[in-house]
């Protein structure tokens, strides 16, 4: 194991289109029950697609002030309130850490639709002063909500966003920076989103289909995770519920192209084998990973073909699974959900199951349209995105 | 094993577009003047047209200040492994232009005539793959909105993650947001400016401008610049990060303040006289080259280093002292931290986090 304290997850919230609340949520994501449905919040006829992964629970729409409760606050709220309840923490414990409990998020989308009304107002001749210098309003929510006091670290490296941050958070206990990280993504179902992604033509006819020879392009979704982060003695002697121990974490960057990854996948190889060396395991010991999986032509083939040769010399290739196929890509958040997805597979000993795969690619790895019992160990999540950024967190049962 | 340093540094400001400008603006004698009308800095960016043909200025501010920042620290990236060399950087507001204008093609509600070009410059991080393909960094990189580029790239540098990260701020001209932030009552009389700053960070070298020393951050209720928040509050958060900062290190014996001439200067006034009363105080900084935002914090440690490199404070921000070898840098960025960090030349004391 590499050198440094060691850092537990003690607290986990999750709200996605499949399922808000955690247990809600495994139970959704182990069956394969799809998050991915008609589209409600806007009107989609213009669009490649009606489906989207969108959470229906009465969430506002993208017209609400930025200093009122707004789409973004009310995400965070669902999954933070749930989490520091999971890890028998609130704000005023949180407080008491004073500077020593810090705040790492991921988002990419938390201020578009704050952008996105001035615009449209600024189209229409209608001036919205606060729209914009606002549109950071949310963090001030997110941190009297949790109680940090400490320093906050919000990664918006686009869809790696999440992964980054529960990295950095990771470093940051481990280096003793810092006691307790609140660590999360947030991102809500936009307009932006969904039409950047459709004149990208990158979204997907239908349901999306990661990892399938048949795919062809990705449904955008919506969602959040909250974490606790803590160094695992201290969670032990306050005895804490721990999920799993975060055990290291690779960050790279394509240098390639700004929308397109590196088809060569050497920035993927290199961030997985740093998260792998970094816990001082070998590449043979990883049981699962949660894939990046968007259902693109051009990053699943990527994908596969990194994994594959990373696992070129193992024995015993890992199962591979892409919780984009059950609630869409969360964008900034999925990195969040997806980990969320992976603690909660870790806990149950499940592979959760991409339903709509029929015909997967060419690969070493298990990939199945089934959920079943699949002892995991060590588990990898991969998070990769525009500009380049790619991001891998390995995640493994708590060990003596 | 040797302190991490800012080895190199790139500057694109109301001042000056690179650093021998800015510093002779910041030692003219008499002293510079302030900023004149906002809007967007001329500069130039010395790569060939057909690399920057889809790029914005967002991004394009981002290169430059990164291609500076390595000519002046005389590195070259292709000799070693691509992997060692990261980049890390922050924005407050990211790239606001091309977020208004892809809105704005939203809002006609046609989405086949929106750009997918103008979409792909609407994420936050399209500056640091730009800077990433322009000077092939294949390690660690990310944007940060707010946070301390300093302290994570020293981690990464310290545990073995990266060599070299470049490290950088960049807030980009909008007339949208500058003309909206300026009728914001808590930014009443402050000048509002773009900027963008890039430091390489290594292992220090003989010609490096400064070790980076310790550093810490504390939670405003807000940003300042957006909302009024308690003064009084405020002394106790700032205070909390400068004894945090303060703890292992030697004092400082000068500070560069995030004064702007608002409500908020009496707060950091107060929390300084407590926690380093010995450090004089320079509050000419933003007065010069405006309220830069996401770059601000990174401005005023840009300034320091220029300062330790030079072993003296220049003209425009008081001169009082030559020889100077400590200098604390603060500001707040725009998600409400509160940070400080010390900056040292010729192995003063920086405490070892």
């Amino acid at each position: 194991m590499g050198q440094g304290r060691r850092v537990a997850v003690t607290g986990l919230g999750v709200a996605a289109s499949n399922g808000t609340g955690r247990d809600s949520f495994f139970k959704s994501c182990s069956q394969g029950s799809l998050g991915i449905k008609k589209c409600e919040l806007f009107g989609t006829e213009k669009l490649m697609t009606d489906f989207f992964g969108e959470i229906r629970a009465g969430l506002p729409g993208s017209e609400v002030r930025p200093t009122d409760e707004t789409r973004i606050k009310a995400l965070i709220r669902l999954s933070l309130e749930e989490c520091l309840s999971d890890s028998h923490l609130d704000r005023q414990k949180i407080a008491s850490y004073g500077a020593d409990a810090w705040l790492c998020f991921g988002t990419l989308l938390a201020t578009t639709d704050a952008i996105m009304e001035y615009a449209s107002g600024k189209r229409s001749g209608r001036e919205l002063p606060g729209y914009l210098e606002h549109a950071n309003d949310y963090l001030s929510m997110l941190r009297a909500l949790c109680g940090v006091k400490g320093a906050c670290y919000v990664s918006s490296a686009a869809c790696a966003a999440a992964t980054t941050s529960a990295g950095m958070a990771f470093d940051f206990i481990k280096n003793g920076m810092c006691e307790l990280c609140v660590v999360g993504g947030a991102d809500p179902l936009t307009k932006v989103s969904a039409a950047g992604f459709h004149a990208l033509k990158s979204l997907s006819l239908g349901i999306c289909n990661p990892y399938d020879e048949g795919r062809d392009g990705v449904n955008i979704g919506e969602g959040s995770a909250f974490f606790v982060f803590e160094e695992l003695e201290a969670a032990r002697t306050r005895g804490a519920n721990i999920y799993a121990e975060v055990l290291g974490y690779g960050l790279t960057n394509d240098a390639y192209h700004i929308t397109s990854p590196d088809p060569d996948g050497g920035g993927v190889i290199r961030a997985m084998e740093e998260a792998v060396s970094e816990a001082g395991l070998s590449i043979g010991d990883i049981d699962h990973i949660n894939g990046h999986g968007t259902g693109t032509v051009v990053n699943d083939k990527m994908e596969i073909g990194a994994i594959d040769a990373l696992f070129s010399d193992s024995p015993r290739p890992p199962s591979l699974t892409s919780t984009k196929s059950i609630v869409g890509h969360c964008m900034g958040a999925s990195g969040a959900v997806e980990l969320a997805a992976v603690l909660l597979s870790l806990q149950h000993q499940v592979y959760m199951p991409m339903p709509n795969m029929e015909r997967p690619l060419e690969t070493r790895c298990d990939v199945s349209s089934k959920g079943r019992y699949c002892e995991i160990n060590y588990a990898l999540s991969n998070s990769f995105a525009f500009a380049g950024n790619i991001a891998s967190i390995l995640i493994g049962r708590v060990r003596q | 094993m040797s302190e991490v340093s800012i080895m190199g540094l790139g500057i694109i400001s109301s001042l000056g577009t690179d650093i021998s400008s800015v510093w002779e603006r910041l030692d003219a004698s008499p002293k510079a003047a302030p900023p004149g009308e906002t809007a967007e800095i001329p500069f130039t960016l010395d790569l060939p047209h057909s690399q920057l043909r889809r790029v914005n200025r967002y991004s394009k501010l981002a290169a430059a200040g990164a291609i500076q920042a390595q000519k002046d620290a005389f590195i070259t990236i292709d000799s070693g492994d691509p992997f060692r060399h990261g980049a890390i950087f922050t924005t407050g507001y990211g790239s606001m232009v091309s977020n208004i204008s892809f809105g704005e093609s939203v809002a006609g509600d046609e989405p086949d005539l929106c750009s997918p070009t103008l979409f792909a410059g609407t994420v936050p991080n399209s500056c640091v793959g730009q800077v990433c393909i322009q000077l092939n960094l294949k390690g660690p990189s990310t944007i940060l909105v707010g946070g301390n580029v300093f302290l994570y790239s020293k981690l990464l540098i310290n545990s073995g993650k990266a060599d070299v990260i470049f490290a950088g701020a960049v807030e980009e001209y909008s007339f949208d947001l500058f003309s909206s932030l300026g009728k914001n009552e808590a930014a009443r009389g402050v000048k509002i400016n773009e900027a963008t700053v890039v430091f390489v960070l290594g292992r220090a070298r003989e010609n490096a401008y400064c070790a980076v020393g310790d550093s810490a951050a504390a939670g405003l209720a807000a940003y300042p610049l957006v909302k009024k928040i308690s003064v009084q509050e405020s002394v106790t958060v700032i205070r909390s990060a400068l004894r945090k900062c303060l703890k292992k290190t030697n004092s400082p014996e000068v500070i560069i303040s995030s004064s702007n001439g608002a409500y908020f200067d009496e707060a950091e006034d107060a929390a300084f006289k407590e926690e380093a009363p010995g450090a004089s105080v320079i509050t000419g900084v933003k007065p010069l080259f405006g309220e830069t935002l996401g770059s601000a914090f990174s401005l005023n440690v840009a300034v320091a280093a220029m300062c330790l490199k030079n072993g003296r404070i220049p003209n425009s921000l008081g001169a009082t002292r030559a020889g100077v070898k400590r200098i604390l840098a603060t500001g707040y960025d725009t998600i409400g931290n509160y940070h400080c960090i010390m900056l040292s030349k010729g192995g003063e004391n920086l405490g070892d986090a």
